[in-house]
């Protein structure tokens, strides 16, 4: 058995990433995961132009199926390539989503409605169907027809107010996390509503709002703001109680990349942890009266800085984490790809999985942060090129004739790569 | 559905936090002699536990492991975010072993096993060792993590998810759940391994602006700040909503390769046509007029100020023990065809009621 979902089927047509990495953590737990995807929804039928992009494997023949971003959020996952504009393509759907458990997806609000497949529709072919809708701002509400993507939704968390180098330094993560915040708050929606429809037999339909998943990540700070009279405060990599705590810079190579990554987080949460940190420096930093309590080192804190990136500046990272975590002083390297991808940990747990085969080469991929009594990563499988199981899932699952799978090909209701 | 939940990090609070705002009842177990140090505390307190039974306990004392072993028992999900020594100590795996159907999760920094087991970890430690700090911050400067406990909660909905598909297989057989918060961080990589994989490229930090995008950047105006995340598809739009349509076909401009490599002249022309706009005016003049993914840095008062949250009926309103109510988050996902999971009426404090519930009339049907 691949997971305790196993049985569970999921109609996805979720795209980008938020969507894809909800449904993949969930066929990753052994979900049933069929992708329903337009024939443009991988790209175009040549590479773009200069070839740039990120390619698993050799791209030149079928580049839809090597993109490396796509397929590292797919996996574990079934793909059919259905025309959802067109009527035989929206009955096809509909026979899906009669023997289904769950529809997802996250188009903007009003884009289902307009291919005649909104709740209301599919609610006729399976009056228990959960459907996961997951526009920016929600399905109602006065902004809920805003325009959403991850970088300007993370603006209207308050998320700004908290981070950057001070208080006219505001930074954005330039990552999107809003994506990555909404996508396994898709999969805890999913799974919700899982639950309650087994022990009520309900389905339903489900809103929810990237803006809101994300501010559920800072809500304390909601709450503080009505506790106290103190606004918010963008500290850097300062903590408002723990002192000393930032990201020093440690020796490095010449190279620009080098220079640019060679830091480490340190933290000192208790006089305990501070102690420690003192012993391993030896400078008897800890009978300073400048930094003898929390408070003091607090108000001090840019001597400690000093001191402690001069410390720091004459240790390779990975060699300082190592050194002081075995001194109870809590660090961690700021590492990149190429170093958390070798790291011991990450090797001793199995963690990354190769994935691919005889057409895609394999390379290594995240895994799953969840083992269930001591497994994960069984019987997982590549991401599935474009329409690869149309027929394996018309067929085998809704009884389709072989005659009539070919007429929905050659009408282009069917397809398994994008039109020229 | 009742949850056992205890430790001393956020991340198993959080996860118990998603099954009382779905109705199951939620009972913590707080560590005795651990207090709330300051308002920041009590705020997360508030905002992770409000709805839950709680009791103090020394479960690291015979008599008190004995007490969580008999909840245990009762509960269908035991969560923890305890240390891998402490689980040790506690003898984890035989925790709730009267009960068989138990479902036992743990969240630790790096797993319970490997050459880190028993690092110290929290948010901003995997955040580094993660590779997610990297990507935060100015190339020549120092990175920055990020604030709050991201990776904790991320961690929580992981494990809520989990348990609960272990719930609803319902094979009768307990099961043990293991949650590495660090395998979380990398789990959530947008394409900083497969970059590096294929492209052998180190992604790293660019500041305000992405990488091979432009203009998807942040700008300030007349009372904050504004993002913008024009990809090729609202460049149209977005010359409009400058008053520069000129700029549509303009070689320095025309392609998104062409913006990359003007950048500093195409965003002189942003500040000098948006910068005296206020964050809301520019926020719905961009969304609302020509439709470009346009956002403004709200405030948390803003946030708690939202009409637009408010018609969603997002916060839930607390009252406090002290006297008092604060609008807490609700869940960022509901049922809108009929209860939803933001209908029950929360309380702070020791010994809290459940909210009646769809989930206790299924208990008593």
């Amino acid at each position: 058995m691949r997971g305790p979902l196993e049985g569970i089927r999921i109609i996805d047509l979720t795209h980008v990433w938020a969507g894809p990495l909800g449904t993949r953590i969930l066929a990753d737990l052994g979900a049933e995961v069929i992708k329903v995807e337009a024939s443009s929804g991988r790209g175009g039928a040549t590479l773009p132009p200069g070839g740039a992009g990120i390619w698993q494997g050799n791209p030149n023949t079928e580049p839809w199926n090597h993109q490396a971003l796509f397929n590292k959020l797919n996996r574990n996952k079934q793909s059919v390539c259905l025309d959802l504009k067109s009527e035989a393509g929206r009955d096809v759907f509909l026979d899906l989503v009669r023997d289904a458990d769950a529809v997802i997806e996250n188009f903007s609000a009003r884009a289902m409605k307009s291919l005649g497949l909104n709740y209301e529709e599919l609610v006729k072919v399976n009056p228990v169907i959960i459907y996961v809708a997951m526009p920016g701002y929600g399905t109602y509400g006065p902004i809920s027809d805003y325009v959403a993507f991850g970088p300007s939704v993370e603006l209207m968390t308050g998320l700004t107010t908290l981070l950057g180098y001070g208080r006219d330094e505001p930074r954005t993560t330039s990552m999107a996390l809003p994506d990555a915040i909404s996508g396994v708050t898709a999969a805890a929606a999913l799974m919700t509503a899982l639950v309650r429809k087994r022990r009520l037999g309900k389905g339903g339909f489900v809103d929810l709002a990237l803006h809101e998943s994300a501010i559920n990540m800072l809500g304390e700070y909601v709450v503080a703001h009505q506790l106290t009279d103190a606004t918010t405060v963008i500290r850097g990599n300062r903590h408002q109680r723990y002192a000393p705590q930032g990201i020093y810079p440690c020796k490095g190579g010449t190279q620009e990349q080098e220079a640019r990554s060679n830091y480490i987080f340190i933290s000192c949460r208790d006089d305990n942890e501070w102690h420690a940190l003192s012993e391993v420096v030896g400078e008897g930093w800890h009978v300073d009266s400048r930094f003898s309590s929390e408070t003091q080192r607090r108000q001090h804190h840019d001597d400690l800085d000093q001191l402690i990136s001069g410390f720091t500046a004459g240790f390779d990272k990975i060699e300082l984490m190592e050194l002081l975590q075995s001194r109870g002083v809590p660090a961690g390297a700021v590492m990149v790809a190429p170093e958390f991808m070798a790291d011991a940990q990450v090797i001793e747990r199995n963690y990354f999985v190769e994935l691919g085969d005889e057409s895609i080469a394999a390379i290594p991929f995240p895994g799953s942060p969840v083992r269930i009594d001591g497994t994960r990563h069984e019987g997982w499988k590549r991401a599935p090129r474009l329409g690869e199981h149309n027929e394996e899932i018309l067929s085998g699952l809704l009884g389709y004739s072989q005659e009539k799978i070919k007429g929905l090909i050659d009408a282009g209701v069917l397809a398994s790569r994008p039109r020229e | 559905m009742r949850i056992v939940e205890f430790g001393a990090n956020v991340a198993a609070g959080y996860c118990g936090r998603l099954f009382s705002l779905s109705g199951a009842e939620v009972c913590r177990i707080d560590d005795a002699g651990v207090e709330l140090t300051d308002a920041a505390a009590r705020a997360q307190d508030i905002y992770l536990h409000s709805d839950k039974r709680r009791i103090s306990l020394d479960y690291r004392h015979p008599a008190g492991r004995a007490v969580l072993d008999d909840l245990a028992a009762t509960a269908d999900v035991l969560v923890t975010d305890e240390s891998p020594a402490t689980l040790d100590a506690l003898d984890w795996v035989s925790l709730g072993q009267a009960n068989p159907r138990l479902v036992r999760v743990s969240i630790t920094p790096f797993g319970l096993s490997g050459p880190y087991r028993d690092w110290s970890g929290w948010g901003p430690v995997l955040l580094a060792m993660g590779g997610y700090t990297e990507l935060i911050g100015d190339p020549d400067r120092e990175p920055l993590s990020l604030p709050g406990n991201f990776v904790e909660y991320q961690a929580g909905q992981y494990a809520c998810i989990a348990s609960s598909a272990l719930l609803l297989k319902d094979d009768g057989q307990s099961h043990d759940v293991e949650i590495s918060m660090l395998e979380v961080v990398l789990s959530l990589s947008q394409f900083t391994t497969v970059l590096w994989t294929c492209n052998h490229e180190v992604r790293s930090r660019h500041g305000n602006v992405w990488s091979n995008l432009h203009p998807v950047a942040m700008y300030p105006c007349r009372d904050g700040w504004f993002l913008v995340n024009v990809v090729p598809g609202f460049w149209p739009a977005f010359t409009k909503m400058l008053g520069r349509e000129d700029l549509l076909t303009h070689p320095d401009f025309a392609t998104n390769q062409a913006r990359l490599k003007n950048r500093q002249a195409l965003d002189d022309i942003i500040r000098e046509r948006l910068s005296g706009y206020s964050m809301a005016e520019v926020t719905e003049m961009g969304q609302r007029q020509f439709r470009v993914p346009t956002g403004g840095a709200m405030s948390f008062a803003d946030v708690l100020a939202s009409d637009h949250l408010a018609a969603r009926g997002y916060f839930r309103s607390v009252q406090l023990e002290a006297g008092g109510r604060v609008a807490v988050p609700g869940s960022a996902f509901r049922f809108v065809d009929g209860a939803g999971a933001n209908d029950n009426p929360p309380r702070e404090g020791h010994w809290q009621y459940p909210a009646a519930n769809e989930a206790d009339d299924a208990r008593t049907a």
